[in-house]
């Protein structure tokens, strides 16, 4: 994570790279604060991810095997209204600034990708839950679970 | 099954005075070495023609329809011993009463069980004995997804021209003349679908375990999938393989939202 958004817990924080524009913003609540929870069967994360439209292709979440969580969106021009043709000049701009913007970061351990139920919630926390690999065994008899 | 019919108890008197009367039924039908049934009333005999009648608008491939009703809530593999049991023991009984000429020519009866499934009596998962003449069936190959590899059997009727993705299916069709509908026990199509697939394909893929009748590969997860976000409104998440090419088609979402479901216990689905 980026020094200048250090928290007050560093030796729980899990490594996480941050990209484009959501290294930039430095005062406003920062995009990439990760938390991530284990259960018995899956791993579970959340993102902030504040000021984030949900916009159709907007954003994306690369779920690797080995755990690696990408996630890739973009920060929607902060002059812009949804839903509005006015354009407005910010004289103030904390929040952080428009353009795309990549958070990285990785699970504590492999996950089976296809078994992955995001939900981007309406306060801007981007919640994942992704079930564990376990297998090997072999024999097919128990599922992961 | 001891068809014995009232008509023929009726029909001959000589033949009732030669023998004693208790045993004027079995006697009767003496030609079939069936033993005294001890559940059955001399004279009756099992079969449902008032309730034939109401379905009797399907004729060749049909049985007993309050009998066969059953099928639905039988397992294939617990249906299936019985069958091929009864098929041992069958006796066709020449006495049989008009309406039941068709079922009885390749009716499996023995005297107390009756046949749950008489159309599956002779038949294997593999042999297609069952299948009625003129159906098709095609092997198909999925060719895409997480699946690909997988054969699956489909049938044609060529009357109607529907399509049938099970023996299930097509035992239901032969039966009641329409697709099959959904009973309350399992309320939605696409899982029932699924789960008979994959209950069917690992039986074929060699015994594994029955813990799961998703047919999902837990085994051999892709190495990457991005989810991407689709829909303002709802939160709808679609996935891709192959970086950003390839759409994961809708059945093997829904394959692996269930697989999901069934792994997290329904802890966190709300899908």
């Amino acid at each position: 994570m980026d020094a200048g958004n250090n928290g007050d817990h560093p030796r729980l924080k899990p490594p996480v790279v941050l990209d484009g524009t959501a290294n930039e913003g430095r005062a406003g609540p920062p995009i990439g604060i990760v938390d991530i929870g284990v259960s018995e069967d899956a791993y579970l994360f959340r993102v902030a991810l504040p000021g984030i439209r949900k916009d159709p292709h907007s954003l994306s979440c690369d779920i690797e095997r080995d755990g690696k969580v990408q996630i890739h969106g973009v920060v929607a021009d902060s002059g812009i209204l949804e839903n509005s043709s006015s354009v407005y000049q910010m004289s103030v701009q904390q929040l952080c600034p428009p353009g795309p913007f990549t958070v990285s970061f990785n699970l504590p351990g492999p996950v089976d990708p296809r078994l992955f139920k995001p939900t981007f919630r309406a306060d801007g926390i981007l919640e994942g839950v992704v079930i564990k690999f376990k297998f090997p065994p072999k024999d097919g008899q128990s599922p992961p679970t | 099954m001891s068809t014995t019919t009232p008509s023929q108890t009726g029909h001959d008197p000589t033949l009732n005075s030669h023998q004693p009367g208790p045993l004027e039924p079995e006697n009767l039908s003496s030609n079939v070495d069936l033993p005294p049934d001890p559940l059955l009333d001399s004279g009756s005999f099992i079969d449902a023609n008032p309730s034939a009648a109401t379905s009797a608008s399907f004729t060749t491939a049909t049985n007993d329809p309050t009998l066969d009703k059953r099928e639905p809530i039988i397992d294939q593999e617990s249906a299936a011993p019985a069958n091929s049991n009864g098929a041992a023991e069958s006796v066709t009984t020449p006495e049989k009463t008009p309406q039941r000429q068709s079922a009885a020519a390749e009716s499996v009866t023995t005297p107390d069980k009756p046949p749950r499934r008489r159309s599956t009596a002779a038949s294997s998962t593999e042999s297609l004995n069952w299948l009625p003449p003129g159906w098709k069936v095609e092997d198909r190959v999925r060719t895409s997804g997480a699946t690909a590899g997988m054969v699956d059997k489909y049938y044609f009727d060529p009357v109607s021209g529907h399509r049938f993705r099970s023996k299930k299916e097509v035992l239901y069709f032969l039966e009641f003349g329409t697709k099959r509908k959904r009973k309350v026990e399992n309320s939605d199509p696409d899982m029932e679908s699924l789960e008979s697939s994959g209950s069917r394909k690992q039986k074929k893929s060699g015994a594994k375990g029955n813990t799961s009748t998703l047919n999902f590969d837990f085994e051999n997860p892709p190495k990457k999938i991005r989810w991407v976000v689709m829909g303002r409104s709802e939160d709808t998440w679609t996935p891709f393989t192959g970086k950003d090419t390839e759409k994961v088609s809708e059945p093997v979402r829904q394959a692996w939202a269930a697989a999901f479901k069934s792994v997290s216990k329904d802890r966190y689905a709300t899908c």
